[in-house]
């Protein structure tokens, strides 16, 4: 085999591989979006089929007819847009501190940050609850926001992205007479967009698909999200399936619009103007 | 006045300053939130103390010794580190080699670096659900497709031996997506100058790799690693929605137990559940230490920034 | 390049920000102060009635909110009972309970031992009901030590579902469900096949459904003053070797849940079920042919059958003007008129004379068959604080191994033995 086909084989082996990935990864979403359109005796039976036989939007109404969606969408939306606002902007912070700044305390102050990472909530919700109601914030937007403030693995992330800076750029600024804040505000945290934009997006999804932790603060159906929303169609004995996957995919979607949107910036790649070679 | 004021400024702009002016905001939050919560957690630790916290006794390190003789403990600890080796191992690779592919700027890698994320963005509790209907071994289309290609029957879940295998399938289905964009943010980070450089002086792909490729993304390699490792530790979500622990408590993790023993089984012993809890923490902790350590050799030896 | 007046505009920037992103905080979502009381008291009301049974006690609420004559009103939260149990016991404990609840029965022992229930002892004097009215059976069943910590707000047993088709098509007469254990085998045999991945008899391993057939065959789980197990006997050990031939046989599939059970009887996979009156609801939307009746009763014609239900129950959040205004609530969920209405459009059998003698509930043949079952009901375990532990620890994995063809009908019996034992000896 010459080296002109060769090479169109490994092109056509990769395509057909990736090819399979990519139906591994969508089609539940197919099954998904399609089912929310069945008949809840078409949804389970036997023989399964992917496609509808009949469609019906019957899903979607009921869901609009049992949930009060327009308030569980604001709420949703006020709760994981703040705290991705938070968090991108503490977690780019205190990245940067722990990456570009020598001071005293470091790594121990490090090891904090990492350890409240190492606890997962089922441990200290009850904790946080009694913290809450002594400080008296439960059942409130800021008591929603501030225990997710900040994010560990985000400072993390960002710890090892702006450690990748070369220290070059950093010293032609100081040369110039920045101080820290304008280093950050000015140079750093730009070359750091796609990263800081990955930690926003994480945060907003973990946040806007969280169940346990907005549910156990807040008392009213008043302050409730999407994602409970999702568990009221599923009883104790009875699973209404047709309403959950609607409420799935109404979840789902504006999700994907913001993914979409932003994806032109994700990868965007860092641009080292000059500096090196 | 204008050298009195560079005074002040000057103590305002310096580094340390500066640093802890950065870190206050999380530090306080983390602090009062969750630093606090789990000192109390690990206080209840040393008590026999129900969810209700009703009637409270200081028991020592009776926990600790009870524990040692739970079977359950130790059935959810080997459980616990099967999902999270086979997960983190093959996560990582998986979407080490996504990140490599779909990297490059075509129309059909772009499609694919965006389809490869929405596992990520919808909830767990709703694709938890859907993957069990699609498993289910009669009347879930995976079922169909595998007896029409002329397999046995397969019980799924529902089988002891195939059910953690598929939970860390259905979890790596969700999650390689975050692992892969940010790798995929890091190769870009890399000067195409180094690749242009190595084909000029004929490197083929697999040294490229490994001499290029790797060593600048060590840090973020062990970075998720390092995070992958903790969550896999730390699961719950995935083994709770798609089988709660069964069969036969084969793909119960330790998170899980301890939940049931404060939540689910009377009496409700949160000070029992505590203890798991900071032995977990423990365990956590020490692992995290030894693949950071392991990482952060490498880090130095190669990039010197630090 | 950086001159000291572009340094504090940055500061300014962020200053904006914070202040922007603060007063968002306060200005978008405060909710609503629900301080005002005007007539009548205000009471908060958590359950776990998610799903369409839910919506049917929403509608019940809305409308008592709007006609009580005191002006109550109930602001019910409804989320899944895993998130309410942990939400409870912190919120009872630090007095931000809620005033009124519903939960299983089966924790009225655990709740009020720790304190976080009112004891509702005056309930029926305050009320002015006639006690007699109500089954004396299901009254009983939520007493505890003698006194009362909840109110019936549902009761149901277990009831024998049957696919009327398959019947037809295995040469049975589908208006004549087996009556005995051994015309159940029988059928179950004759009603499976393999081939065509279908079961005679569907069951999931817990002790539930297990325990009709062990009262019935005249075994039980604990002796009569609930302080030693009594599992380990003949009785058992032939039910447990019946439900676990089910399983060798494939006449029934291992290791499923209720829930994938309900889907398979759903989609006409199974003959044969035993669940609660849930399903009636579920057959009727899925378009399944069903009978439903009694369990078959042993061979010598004994029954006795699994008796369980959901309680109001009063947390000891309330105070003294909000605790009679839920058992304002709690009296007229126990009329005639509601009673009758949660039986009809829910499926819950009635335990009120006044509604099992009401026409339209006669009428109903499959509310007037369930109400005949109740008699031979009692509650399991009952009046004992340990028993979710004695059945997670100790009975349901011991059933799944017995299911999973792991032990033998009498191994599993001893080892319950051996747990339930250790569990009541820290009595």
């Amino acid at each position: 085999m010459n080296k002109m086909n060769k090479y169109k084989l490994s092109i056509f082996l990769s395509v057909f591989t990736m090819c399979i990935v990519l139906v591994i990864v969508l089609y539940p979403f197919i099954w998904l979006f399609l089912s929310s359109l069945k008949f809840e005796m078409d949804i389970v039976k036997f023989p399964p089929e992917t496609l509808p036989e009949r469609l019906t939007f019957s899903q979607y109404i009921r869901v609009w007819q049992k949930l009060p969606l327009l308030t569980m969408t604001r709420n949703t939306i006020i709760f994981s847009t703040m705290t991705t606002f938070t968090n991108c902007l503490l977690c780019a912070m205190g990245g940067y501190a722990f990456a570009r700044i020598f001071f005293k305390g470091k790594n121990i102050v490090f090891a904090f940050v990492l350890i409240s990472m190492m606890v997962p909530f089922q441990v200290f919700m009850i904790p946080l609850y009694i913290i809450e109601y002594k400080i008296g914030i439960l059942d409130s937007f800021l008591g929603l926001l501030l225990p997710r403030l900040t994010w560990p693995f985000g400072i993390y992330m960002l710890r090892s992205f702006f450690g990748s800076i070369p220290k070059s750029i950093e010293e032609a600024a100081r040369i110039d007479g920045a101080n820290e804040y304008v280093i950050f505000w000015r140079i750093m945290f730009p070359l750091c967009i796609p990263a800081v934009l990955t930690i926003g997006i994480m945060t907003l999804v973990n946040n806007w698909n969280d169940l346990a932790y907005p549910l156990i603060l807040t008392n009213s159906i008043q302050m409730r999200t999407l994602s409970v929303g999702l568990a009221m169609f599923v009883g104790q004995r009875v699973i209404e399936y047709g309403p959950t996957l609607a409420a799935a995919v109404v979840s789902l979607i504006p999700l994907m619009i913001v993914y979409v949107f932003l994806q032109k910036f994700f990868v965007r790649g860092v641009v080292m103007s000059g500096l090196k070679g | 006045m204008k050298y009195s004021k560079k005074r002040i400024n000057s103590i305002w702009y310096s580094p340390q300053v500066a640093a802890w002016v950065f870190l206050f905001p999380s530090l306080v939050s983390l602090m009062v939130f969750v630093f606090i919560p789990l000192l109390t957690a690990f206080l209840m630790s040393f008590f026999d103390v129900n969810i209700f916290l009703s009637s409270i006794k200081f028991s020592g390190f009776s926990n600790l010794k009870e524990i040692a003789e739970d079977s359950r403990f130790w059935n959810s600890l080997k459980n616990t580190f099967q999902y999270t080796f086979l997960s983190v191992l093959i996560g990582t690779t998986f979407s080490l080699s996504m990140a490599l592919y779909v990297s490059k700027n075509s129309m059909f890698r772009k499609l694919l670096r965006f389809s490869f994320y929405a596992p990520v963005v919808c909830s767990m509790t709703a694709m938890g659900i859907v993957w069990s209907i699609l498993l289910d071994p009669t009347i879930g289309m995976i079922a169909k497709w595998t007896q029409m290609i002329g397999l046995p029957k397969m019980e799924f879940l529902k089988n002891p031996d195939m059910a953690m295998p598929l939970v860390v399938f259905v979890s790596i289905w969700k999650t390689f997506g975050s692992a892969m964009i940010i790798f995929i943010a890091a190769l870009h980070a890399i000067p195409n100058v180094y690749y242009e450089a190595a084909v000029i002086d004929g490197a083929g792909v697999w040294i490229q790799f490994r001499k290029i490729t790797l060593p600048q993304i060590l840090p973020v390699l062990g970075f998720n690693v390092i995070t992958s490792t903790i969550a896999g530790l730390m699961v719950f979500d995935q083994t709770y929605v798609m089988t709660r622990g069964g069969p036969l408590f084969r793909t119960e993790t330790i998170v899980q137990y301890l939940y049931s023993r404060a939540f689910s089984i009377s009496p409700f012993r949160l000070g029992y559940a505590s203890s798991i809890a900071m032995i977990l923490f423990f365990i956590i902790a020490i692992i995290s230490v030894i693949l950071y350590r392991s990482f952060l050799k490498n880090e130095n030896r190669v990039s010197g920034n630090e | 390049m950086f001159k000291k007046g572009e340094c504090y505009e940055t500061d300014f920037v962020v200053l904006v920000l914070i202040t922007c992103m603060v007063s968002m905080v306060f200005a978008a979502g405060s909710k609503e102060d629900v301080s005002t009381v005007t007539k009548g008291t205000e009471i908060s009301f958590w359950n776990g009635f998610t799903a369409s049974d839910g919506d049917i006690l929403r509608e019940i609420f809305d409308r008592f909110n709007a006609e009580n004559p005191q002006d109550i009103k109930v602001d019910m939260d409804i989320m899944p009972w895993a998130n309410m149990l942990e939400k409870l016991a912190v919120s009872v404990s630090t007095k931000t309970g809620p005033t009124l609840i519903l939960l299983g029965l089966e924790n009225i022992p655990e709740y009020s031992e720790s304190g976080a229930l009112l004891s509702l002892n005056d309930f029926w004097e305050w009320s002015g009901l006639d006690k007699d009215n109500y089954s004396p059976n299901v009254l009983k069943a939520f007493q505890y030590n003698n006194n009362t910590y909840g109110i019936p707000m549902q009761y149901n047993s277990h009831y024998l579902y049957w696919n009327k088709d398959l019947f037809k098509e295995a040469g049975l007469d589908p208006e004549k469900p087996p009556k005995n254990f051994s015309e159940f085998i029988e059928y179950a045999e004759r009603l499976s096949d393999p081939t065509k991945e279908q079961y005679g008899y569907a069951f999931a391993a817990d002790s539930a459904v297990i325990t009709n057939f062990l009262w019935s065959n005249g075994g039980d789980w604990l002796t009569a003053d609930n302080t030693k197990s009594a599992i380990n006997s003949p009785e058992a050990i032939q039910v447990f070797k019946m439900f676990q031939d089910f399983s060798k046989n494939k006449i029934s599939p291992t290791g499923m849940t209720g829930a994938d059970l309900d889907n398979l009887f759903y989609a006409g996979k199974v003959a044969m079920y035993i669940n609660g009156p849930w399903l009636i609801a579920g057959c009727r939307e899925k378009g399944i042919d069903f009978g439903i009746g009694s369990i078959p009763a042993s061979d010598s014609g004994n029954k006795e059958f699994i008796g369980t239900g959901v309680a109001f129950m009063i947390t000891s959040s309330a105070t003294e003007e909000q605790k009679i205004a839920a058992y304002e609530v709690i009296k007229y969920w126990l009329s005639k008129n509601i009673l009758k209405e949660w039986t009809l459009r829910n499926g819950f059998p009635a335990w009120s004379q006044e509604v099992l003698d009401d026409p339209e509930v006669q009428k109903n043949l499959i509310q007037s068959e369930l109400g005949t079952i109740t008699q031979y009901t009692r509650v399991p375990f009952e009046g004992l604080p340990e028993s979710t532990q004695i059945l997670s620890d100790y009975v349901n994995p011991i059933l799944e191994q017995l299911t999973y063809l792991k032990i033998s009908p009498s191994e599993a019996a001893e080892k319950m033995e051996e747990g339930i034992n250790k569990v009541l000896k820290n009595r």
